[in-house]
């Protein structure tokens, strides 16, 4: 299979709920209506209790003090919601996608990880933590587009990864022509994410030498971080290289990775029955 | 993007039980499976001494 028919099927991808889509473009204005975005999100039953499950758990430092839209707006803010809901709307939206090799209960899992220990380095270093957690979340959503909309090439970049035993975009580029990375990105710039977030998917495995993209920086080594704490539950995992440059960059003491560690593997189990993605 | 340098040899051993809290033999061995693609390459990763510190402080 080509990188064009690849992409080619990526097109019929969901979109995301229209409450998503508008709390987003409130972000960016001024003059927003916490009523009407309220009432728009909490029209979607399913996707309001899952926000107010996470919006609940401890990861948010309020734990049952939240309930209703409209009391989540009010105590966490705006963008706190918006990250809450989007990981709502992107685990419901892939649910029930199937293919062979393909371990959806471990993708989540890391994913779920990363989101919450890219905030925490976010945390630490006193970065704009608005767009880590979401960013982590979906830092491999491509992967998650390919197995829903291409399961069969998925599938063959899956197996070949595992006779070479090497790293996994290298074998989507070597088998697809193409990674998920940029299919990533490329979903991500469908759904009208932050160019933050587009750049952290596009970049989480080849981050650029210079600085000025902190959140990219903070979700290349939460990646890494996550599969070298080996929560996901996949036997075969592997920690990817990570950059000096970002390293040095990002200059985590031990302390504060000994703090990152813990509280990832503190929150998961919380946050991914919160999503109800997973449990522990 | 800067091409990584291919595995110098295919896995052949079955990976090891996944950690179970521990910090025995077996946690060592599946951290060293984790970090496999640095140490085949010979490149220092800067998290391994980390999580390994990390799981020698857990509880078991």
């Amino acid at each position: 299979m080509t990188a064009d028919a690849v992409l080619e099927r990526m097109r019929d991808l969901p979109a995301l709920p229209q409450a998503v889509l508008e709390l987003q473009a409130a972000l960016g204005r001024d003059d927003v209506s916490f009523d009407r975005l309220a009432d728009a999100i909490s029209h979607d039953q399913a996707l309001a209790a899952k926000t107010l499950r996470l919006a609940n758990s401890s990861f948010y430092g309020l734990p049952g003090r939240v309930a209703s839209i409209r009391d989540a707006i009010a105590v966490l803010g705006l963008r706190q919601v918006g990250m809450a809901l989007t990981a709502a709307a992107v685990s419901g939206a892939f649910a029930g996608v199937q293919c062979p090799g393909f371990d959806m209960t471990a993708y989540w899992r890391h994913s779920v990880a990363c989101g919450i220990c890219t905030r925490l380095i976010g945390d630490e270093l006193r970065l704009d933590g608005g767009a880590a957690f979401t960013a982590g979340l979906l830092h491999d959503i491509g992967r998650l587009a390919l197995a829903a909309r291409a399961p069969d090439a998925l599938a063959e970049a899956l197996a070949h990864r595992r006779r070479d035993d090497g790293l996994i975009w290298q074998s989507e580029r070597e088998v697809l022509g193409i990674d998920h990375m940029e299919i990533g990105a490329k979903v991500a710039e469908r759904w009208h994410f932050g160019h933050d977030i587009i750049d952290a998917i596009r970049l989480h495995h080849a981050p650029p030498a210079d600085a000025g993209r902190p959140v990219a920086d903070a979700v290349h080594v939460a990646n890494a971080i996550v599969h070298a704490l080996d929560v996901a539950g996949d036997a075969d995992d592997m920690v990817p290289p990570v950059s000096a440059p970002v390293w040095n960059r990002l200059g985590l003491t031990a302390e504060q990775c000994a703090r990152v560690f813990e509280g990832t593997e503190a929150a998961l189990n919380e946050v991914c029955a919160a999503l109800g993605v997973v449990g522990g | 993007m800067a091409e990584l340098p291919k595995p110098r040899e295919p896995a052949t051993a079955v990976a090891p039980a996944q950690r179970t809290g521990g910090t025995g033999q077996g946690e060592h061995e599946r951290i060293e499976w984790l970090f496999r693609e640095s140490l085949r390459r010979r490149a220092i990763h800067p998290l391994m001494p980390l999580i390994q510190r990390h799981r020698s402080v857990q509880q078991p």
